[in-house]
C-alpha cells in the first residue's frame, strides 16, 4: 500500500515537473508563430476531418486506402534497413581523437531529431540537425560530408528512426527578432512562387493536397517534416542509395517547377526547413519511412 | 598609245580598289570561331550573351533565378562555337526573356504569404 502511494506521489510529481517544462517550453515560442501553427494544423484537420495529427506523417499515403496498402507492405521490410544501421555504426564509431558524435550535443541521442532546426543565438542563425552534424565532425578535426545524401543522410535517418514517437517542438524564441525574421523569411520561401511553372510550396502541398499530379498524390505539408531523410524509389533508381535529406527533397521541389534549387545547408533552405518543421509541432516523428 | 597607256592605268586602278573592297568583306574574324562570319555578328552575339547573363545574375540575387537559364547559354555557346549563331541568338534571347521574368516574379512574390487561412 505504501509502495503503491509513494508510486502515486512520485508520478504526480514527475506530471507537475513535466506539465512545467511543456509549458516553459510553449511560453518561449513567438505568440505570432505560434499563430500560425494554430492557423497551419487547423486548416489541415477542417480539410481532412477524418484524420488525426499523426495521421499526417504518412502523406500521400493517408489519402488513399490503396496507396496506404501498398505503403504497409514495403514497410513489413523496409529496402533501408541496412543504411539505417550503417548510420548508427557510424554514428557510434569515435573520430580519431576518440570522441563521439553524442559529444557534441547536449541531451539524448533520442530527441536530438525533435529539437532541430534550432535557433543558434552564438551565431544569429537557423541551424538544422544535419549542419551540426558536418560541425561537430570539423570540430573534431574530420572532414565536412555532403549534406544531401549518403553517410550523413544515413546518421540522420538513424537518428530519426530512435526518435520515432518523441514530439517535434521548435522553438522561435520570443522576442527574439533575429530569430523571428529567419522564421519569417522561411515562411516566405514557402508561399512564394517560383520557376517558370509559377508554383509554391503551398500551391502543392496547402491548396491541393490528395489531388492527383500526374502519377503521383500531392502530399500535406502537415507532417511532411516527420520522416526525414526518407528512402525514395525514385532515388533509389538514380544515383545514390535513395537516402536523401528534407533539403534534398526542397531541390528536387524547386527544379520540378522550373526554378533554380538553393544552395543546401544556406539560409534560405535552413531557413524553410525551420518554419516547415514549426508547422508540425506537436506531431510524433514517425520514423524513417518509404516514399515514391 | 598614250590614251592606251591612260586606259591601261585606269582599269588597272580601278581592279585594285575593288580588290581592297572585297578583302575587307571577306576579311578574317580572328574572333569569330568559324573564322568567316562578319564581325558584327559575333559582337552581337556576345554583347547579347553579357546582356543575358547580367540579367541573370540580377534573378539570381533576388533568388528568383529560373532552372534553365544556364543550360540555354550553355547550349547556345556550343551552337554559336558550331556556326549556328541563328539558333544560338534565340537561345540568348530567351535566356535573358526568363531572367527579366524572373526578376520580375520577384516583385511579385515580394508579399507572399497564406492565402487559404
Amino acid at each position: 500500500m505504501k509502495t503503491t502511494k509513494t508510486t502515486i506521489v512520485l508520478a504526480a510529481l514527475f506530471g507537475l515537473v513535466g506539465g512545467m517544462t511543456t509549458n516553459a517550453l510553449a511560453a518561449q515560442q513567438d505568440p505570432s508563430v505560434q499563430a500560425d501553427i494554430n492557423a497551419f494544423q487547423n486548416y489541415f484537420k477542417n480539410k481532412f476531418q477524418h484524420l488525426s495529427l499523426n495521421d499526417f506523417s504518412k502523406g500521400p499515403y493517408a489519402m488513399s486506402e490503396d496507396k496506404r496498402l501498398q505503403f504497409d507492405a514495403i514497410m513489413e521490410f523496409p529496402p533501408f534497413e541496412d543504411l539505417v544501421d550503417k548510420g548508427e555504426e557510424l554514428w557510434k564509431t569515435p573520430f580519431r581523437n576518440g570522441k563521439t558524435y553524442s559529444s557534441c550535443f547536449s541531451g539524448s541521442d533520442k530527441t536530438l531529431r525533435t529539437a532541430y532546426p534550432k535557433w543558434n543565438s552564438a551565431k544569429g542563425k537557423v541551424e538544422t540537425l544535419e549542419q551540426a552534424i558536418v560541425n561537430c565532425r570539423v570540430k573534431n578535426g574530420e572532414k565536412k560530408i555532403g549534406t544531401g545524401k549518403g553517410k550523413l543522410a544515413w546518421m540522420s535517418a538513424y537518428l530519426t528512426g530512435i526518435a520515432t514517437g518523441e514530439v517535434i517542438n521548435v522553438i522561435v524564441p520570443k522576442g527574439n527578432a533575429k530569430a523571428l525574421a529567419a522564421y519569417e523569411q522561411g515562411k516566405k520561401e514557402f508561399y512564394a512562387k517560383r520557376g517558370q511553372l509559377n508554383l509554391s510550396c503551398a500551391n502543392c502541398h496547402v491548396d491541393n493536397p490528395g489531388q492527383r499530379i500526374r502519377g503521383n498524390t500531392l502530399s500535406p505539408a502537415l507532417g511532411q517534416i516527420t520522416h526525414f531523410p526518407v528512402w525514395r524509389g525514385k532515388w533509389a533508381k538514380k544515383k545514390g542509395d535513395g537516402f536523401g535529406t528534407i533539403q534534398r527533397r526542397y531541390g528536387g521541389c524547386n527544379k520540378q517547377v522550373r526554378a533554380k534549387p538553393r544552395k543546401r545547408q544556406k539560409a534560405a533552405y535552413n531557413n524553410l526547413e525551420y518554419f516547415h518543421t514549426a508547422m508540425s509541432n506537436g506531431m510524433e516523428i514517425s520514423g524513417t519511412e518509404y516514399r515514391e | 598609245m598614250k590614251k592606251l597607256l591612260l586606259t591601261i592605268f585606269v582599269t588597272l586602278f580601278a581592279l585594285s580598289t575593288q580588290a581592297d573592297l572585297v578583302a575587307v568583306e571577306h576579311e578574317h574574324n580572328w574572333n569569330s570561331p568559324t573564322g568567316n562570319s562578319n564581325s558584327n555578328s559575333g559582337g552581337s552575339y556576345k554583347s547579347a550573351v553579357k546582356a543575358a547573363k547580367a540579367e541573370q545574375k540580377k534573378a539570381k540575387k533576388l533568388g528568383f533565378e529560373w532552372r534553365d537559364i544556364g543550360k540555354f547559354l550553355k547550349t547556345a555557346n556550343k551552337k554559336y562555337k558550331a556556326g549556328d549563331v541563328k539558333g544560338a541568338m534565340k537561345l540568348v534571347a530567351k535566356a535573358k526573356t526568363q531572367a527579366i521574368l524572373g526578376q520580375r516574379q520577384a516583385r511579385d512574390q515580394a508579399n507572399a504569404g497564406p492565402t487559404r487561412f
